[in-house]
């Protein structure tokens, strides 16, 4: 009985433990990686339920463990850098799709399947910066 | 912009780490601000200057 007792006091008291941001890191990669396995596993058996089951059970587990992450994740610096980022991936794959998409289209007499990829990537670019432009806008006018 | 903060920091004896905590911002960003190579937001600056208890100009030295 006693032993019962230490047992869950054991388990409570590392329920309550709050996790540092080392920490929080290795179970989210762990956890992609078993979402990887999962998903790809899934994709080769032909079954789409499991990894859409999978996605929110670990975007559930993610969040609560989130929680109990009290050290700072991310702050100003972050969100510069990320914004930085983010402009500088959108006009680097912005360039690099419109390029080869004009290769693309240029291919379409020898396979039309070329036409359609590089339609697919103009939409694609289109659909990127049409966001782009209306969160800009949003952002700017808040 | 230049910055006096391991100074003051120095000066009331505490670590980066219990700076940042303090300031609401990770270590790394203080570690970037005393070398100078991060530019605060006057939010960040003014935290910054109460925690270290003195003003945003002491703090902080503006040159064109």
């Amino acid at each position: 009985m006693l032993e019962l007792y230490n047992i869950k006091k054991v388990t409570l008291l590392k329920i309550n433990k709050n996790m540092t941001l080392k920490q929080f890191k290795i179970v989210k990669i762990i956890t992609v990686i078993a979402l990887a396995i999962i998903v790809s596993q899934s994709m080769v058996n032909k079954n789409y339920i499991i990894p859409l089951m999978a996605l929110a059970f670990s975007v559930i587990v993610l969040y609560f463990i989130r929680q109990r992450v009290k050290e700072i994740m991310a702050d100003e610096r972050d969100y510069e850098i990320g914004g930085k980022a983010a402009r500088m991936a959108m006009q680097i794959f912005s360039w690099v799709a419109v390029v080869i998409m004009f290769i693309f289209y240029s291919l379409g007499h020898i396979n039309p399947i070329y036409e359609s990829i590089a339609l697919t990537l103009s939409y694609a670019v289109c659909f990127l910066l049409l966001s782009y432009s209306l969160i800009f806008k949003y952002y700017y006018k808040k | 912009m230049k910055n006096r903060i391991k100074k003051y920091r120095q000066k009331i004896g505490i670590t980066q780490e219990k700076l940042a905590t303090l300031s609401g911002v990770r270590r790394e960003t203080i570690v970037f601000l005393e070398q100078g190579k991060y530019n605060p937001s006057l939010n960040l600056a003014y935290k910054i200057a109460r925690v270290l208890k003195t003003k945003i100009d002491k703090l902080f030295i503006f040159n064109d």
